[in-house]
């Protein structure tokens, strides 16, 4: 390390006590900005792509054929992709930007370690690529934001641990006692991420790249969303508020509105929020008392996370001339009105009455997209326009871009928001609609999609005006670096902290006292988040009456086990929900609600989280074998007017049976009561099943080997929601 | 065995034979002691914010070194809001700044805690209405009334419009308003399946004179009504009242001999349909 020891030749550094004997030691370091710049770059690379596959998603949900006939471009496989690009791509990368920059500054001291620093850039390009590689493939855990295969998040653990030992190495070697609440909140992020992560991805291998949930239905939803609900939180959500802390105060030059107020939100914040994440799965088959504490929490969430909001724009006050004039704060404020947004809306969207027309329509998609394009997405452009000249020495290449891609970037937040809200508002209550004859209104699932294409089509174009904005300004800010140069290593001085130290005055104060410790502000986050973890997903593991045993339900045989998982890989669970919920408009539409007892072998559960088409938990017997073959093939033969891709591809590719033994010995070691005897004539099985499958096509004209894929899909298909009825027939 | 049973057989054998203190078995007892835990967290708060509140009074209560400064009367508004004067700001201003941010010490805004506190408050009542006066109808018993209250204003209405018209009773129409509903239900409903001229796709031609569950009124109209399941024909009984059902059931043998083009090949049984449509 460049570190050079000297006695200081400046002016006294700041908060020196007067009468203090030996002049303090000025050391002398440089800033790493190089890393800075490469996550950088990185983010303005991933955005437009995650973007742009985005763009391509939307255009299937009106236009099937955009996926120009291909496997591994149909919603189903491209729709993970874009979430896992926008997510962990443009949102991480810039993350890690955002968290290296300031990092550095708050704790005046260099990175820790430039070697882990690179390994941890490049690794997460490596994870990044492997994601864009393997989603298209089909190789998906189905997951919602967790749907890499068991390798790569092996490799996300191990590049979150490089993350976390440069960022405590640094916090550790800082020269400024305090940790600034920016730096709060990226630990808080940091260990629940972790725990996060590992909780939610314990997996079977079957092989490298196929694996079951550790976890099953119930038990598997509620880990899920769980995870899925604090990924927003911890990952959309803490570390921006921490960048919030940093690069707003820069920008605006005003000092932070409230000291205290930092103190309380965050705490409140960490601690209430991973409560919150049982209100995805209100009317479920979860235990009420879950789904309960998940809609009181996001209630009790709503002032907590307003807290970094009117932190922010009560520190522009007396700045907001500024905000006129700078385009850069524009998009700060937009942003964060529109986390103010989106964190009132998702409180509002937990209570039980509200939840009961948005879930499953694309008022949710209206709502993640307000928070991910205002507040990740908009935070994110403006540190990149605040950083790259900065670090590149040269203004801006041009500020009037700046200005267009603001207003197109709001315009086409605009765009995207409002025909989703109106959508999935239609949506809802078309499926909750009955005639005076007290039948369904639109008992055809395919009349409501149809009614909102016209809404998907505006959302496209949302979509290009703020991918057109994002082009614009990789384009300014490629100019910028052009006409400047980066300063690789900003040099830099501060004082080496003093070891003896008595806090005075201000420094007494109780909180002061963890932000000069963060092994136990590490430790404290760590318990904070734990409670409602364990109080929540514990008890749904222990007790057994919250998954009440259902004699006739029996696991899948191993054709459906092979079915089951072409479903998985195909996304299926994108646009199809396997949960009738207690409602009549669903019941009368789909046939009994979802019982906890029926998931008991689904490893993963297939809940979905959006319907573009029907649920599909009532499926098996609907149709006769022959339907879900033609419908596979040409979705419009069956039903006119269906968005539904074809999958031509189902009905010629072979399935080989080798490996189903492999699979029921997976399920087996995660609790499916496969016995050996089944596990040795998987093979068998299975491909007896299949003969019986095409016969039966073959009776009605239709020539399929048995080992083509459509066959055990159908076998899949035609398994869903009978073991119930058989109980129903027995007790008759 | 769950963990549960684990966790109490743990127990020494001696307090095993009594009962155990807290018996978690089902989610009401597991509710319970999570309502528990929250009741000795709030004991907690509200000891440490006495505490808090004593220290802060102790410190009133001694003699002032300096005349504090009268302050004006506050607004309603200033009150809410808790915003000092722009003016006033370097008073507040903290001493430490981090790469030259600094902090200000102004109070958490009174309406952001007004808000606060009324979500806790909020949250509190929801649970006990839920959970424990049961004021709150969870999510079965919302259900279950749904449907009771759904079921009873279909019979009332279904005796009104429909009449008595079930599988015993029901005739052939022939009115054209009648034909002409019994097609528009025939096309919403069942083109996907029998063609949009009935000529057969996945099910059957129903314009030959050959049927596979009976071919007179009453036999279409039960197989409407009750569906075939295990051949994939859905029980239309919910969509459609008897008086749509007869509809439909008049306007398909109404097709009788129509000859559409794709006709699928006859399945089932010959039926006399001079003698059935009588």
């Amino acid at each position: 390390m460049n570190v050079s020891l000297e006695p200081s030749a400046h002016a006294a550094p700041e908060r020196r006590q007067p009468g203090t004997a030996a002049a303090p030691v000025v050391e002398r370091f440089a800033y790493d900005n190089l890393i800075v710049r490469n996550f950088g770059i990185a983010t303005i690379i991933w955005g437009i792509v995650g973007m742009l596959v985005g763009v391509i998603a939307a255009t299937q949900l009106f236009a099937p054929a955009a996926n120009l006939g291909n496997q591994y471009t149909t919603f189903g496989r491209i729709r993970p992709l874009h979430t896992n690009a926008v997510i962990f791509a443009f949102v991480g990368n810039a993350i890690f930007m955002g968290v290296y920059y300031s990092l550095q500054r708050l704790c005046k001291a260099r990175m820790f370690s430039d070697l882990l620093s690179k390994i941890h850039f490049w690794g997460w390009q490596l994870i990044i690529v492997s994601a864009a590689l393997t989603l298209p493939l089909g190789i998906t855990t189905s997951k919602e934001y967790a749907e890499l295969e068991w390798p790569i998040d092996i490799a996300i653990t191990l590049m979150w641990v490089v993350f976390g030992i440069n960022m405590f190495g640094t916090i550790i070697k800082r020269r400024e006692r305090h940790l600034y609440v920016a730096i709060w909140f990226y630990i808080a992020t940091f260990i629940t991420v972790a725990v996060l992560h590992l909780t939610n991805s314990m997996e079977m291998p079957v092989n490298f790249l196929k694996s079951y949930s550790l976890y099953a239905g119930v038990q598997d939803a509620l880990v899920q969303w769980w995870y899925g609900h604090n990924a927003v939180a911890f990952f959309l959500t803490t570390p921006y508020l921490g960048m919030m802390y940093y690069f707003l105060p820069k920008m605006a030059n005003r000092p932070v509105y409230s000291y205290k107020l930092s103190i309380l939100h965050f705490w409140a914040l960490i601690f209430i929020y991973i409560w919150a994440g049982p209100h995805h799965l209100l009317y479920s088959s979860l235990p009420d008392w879950a789904q309960s504490l998940g809609v009181v929490f996001s209630i009790m969430l709503i002032a907590p996370s307003w807290g970094g909001m009117i932190n922010g724009l009560l520190t522009l006050r007396g700045a907001w001339d500024k905000v006129r004039e700078d385009a850069i704060l524009k998009f700060m404020v937009v942003g964060l009105t529109g986390y103010g947004m989106a964190t009132f809306e998702g409180p509002m969207l937990s209570l039980k009455n509200v939840n009961a027309i948005a879930h499953f329509t694309d008022w949710v998609v209206a709502h993640v997209h307000v928070g991910a394009l205002a507040w990740n997405g908009f935070l994110t452009f403006a540190m990149l326009y605040w950083l790259i000249p900065r670090m590149y020495h040269t203004p801006l290449f041009s500020k009037k871009l700046v200005n267009v891609h603001f207003w197109i970037g709001t315009l086409g937040i605009l765009f995207y928001a409002v025909p989703m809200y109106i959508s999935g508002f239609t949506q809802g209550m078309m499926w909750k609609d009955f005639t005076d004859e007290g039948v369904l209104k639109y008992p055809s699932f395919l009349e409501t999609t149809l009614q909102i294409l016209p809404m998907h089509m505006m959302r496209a174009a949302g979509g290009v005006l703020y991918l057109t904005g994002t082009i614009i300004m990789a384009y300014n800010l490629f100019k910028t670096m052009a006409a400047g140069s980066l300063t690789a290593n900003e040099a830099a001085e501060a004082p080496a902290l003093e070891k003896a130290y008595t806090p005075t005055g201000h420094d007494a104060y109780w909180h002061r006292w963890f932000e000069r410790k963060p092994i136990p502000l590490l430790v404290g986050s760590l318990v904070v988040i734990l409670i409602g973890s364990l109080i929540e997903l514990v008890p749904t593991f222990m007790v057994e009456s919250n998954v009440p045993t259902i004699s006739t339900v029996q696991p899948y045989t191993a054709l459906e086990v092979e079915g089951r998982d072409l479903y998985i890989k195909e996304g299926c669970v994108s646009c199809h929900s396997q949960l009738v919920r207690p409602f009549r408009s669903e019941t009368e539409r789909y046939g009994e609600y979802a019982k906890a007892g029926e998931f008991v072998y689904d490893h993963p559960f297939l809940w979905g989280s959006k319907r573009t088409g029907p649920d599909l938990l009532r499926e098996g017997g609907k149709y006769p074998d022959s339907w879900h073959y033609h419908h596979m093939r040409e979705p419009a033969s069956m039903s006119p007017g269906s968005i539904m891709p074809a999958y031509p591809w189902l009905l010629e590719q072979s399935l080989s049976y080798a490996r189903t033994g492999d699979k029921l010995e997976a399920l087996k070691a995660v609790g499916v009561p496969y016995d050996n005897i089944q596990i040795a004539n998987a093979q068998a099985d299975a491909e007896a099943q299949a003969q019986k499958i095409a016969a039966n096509l073959a009776k009605e004209g239709i020539k399929v080997a048995p080992d083509k894929e459509i066959v055990a899909l159908i076998a899949y298909l035609q398994r869903l929601g009978t073991d119930i009825k058989k109980l129903e027939t027995a007790q008759k | 065995m769950t963990l549960s049973t684990i966790l109490l057989q743990a127990v020494p054998a001696a307090a095993a034979a009594e009962k155990p203190l807290l018996e978690i078995k089902t989610p009401e007892d597991l509710f319970l002691a999570v309502i528990l835990c929250c009741l000795v967290a709030v004991c907690a708060v509200v000891a440490v914010a006495t505490w808090s509140l004593y220290l802060n009074v102790k410190k009133l209560s001694q003699p002032a070194g300096a005349v504090e400064a009268v302050e004006e009367p506050k607004t309603f508004w200033q009150s809410l809001t808790g915003l000092v004067p722009l003016a006033k700001e370097k008073d507040l201003k903290m001493d430490h700044e981090y790469d030259g941010i600094a902090e200000l010490d102004n109070p958490t805004p009174p309406w952001f805690m007004y808000l606060f506190y009324s979500t806790i408050a909020f949250a509190v009542v929801y649970l006990i209405g839920y959970h424990m006066t049961g004021t709150g109808k969870l999510q079965i018993q919302e259900y279950t009334e749904e449907v009771t209250v759904a079921e009873k204003a279909r019979e009332e209405y279904l005796a009104k419009v429909a009449g008595s018209i079930n599988e015993n009773t029901v005739t052939f129409v022939r009115e054209t308003a009648a034909l002409e509903s019994g097609k528009t239900l025939f096309n919403q409903y069942c083109t996907a399946c029998h063609g949009q001229n009935a000529e057969g796709k996945v099910g059957p031609n129903l314009t030959d004179e050959y049927w596979l569950h009976g071919g007179d009124v009453k036999a279409v109209f039960h197989t409407i009504t009750e569906g075939v399941p295990e051949k994939g024909m859905v029980a239309w009984k919910k969509q459609l009242n008897p008086l749509q059902v007869q509809q439909v059931t008049s306007y398909i043998l109404s097709l009788q001999g129509s000859k559409p083009v794709g006709a699928k090949e006859p399945q089932g049984e010959k039926v006399d349909m001079q003698l059935a449509l009588k």
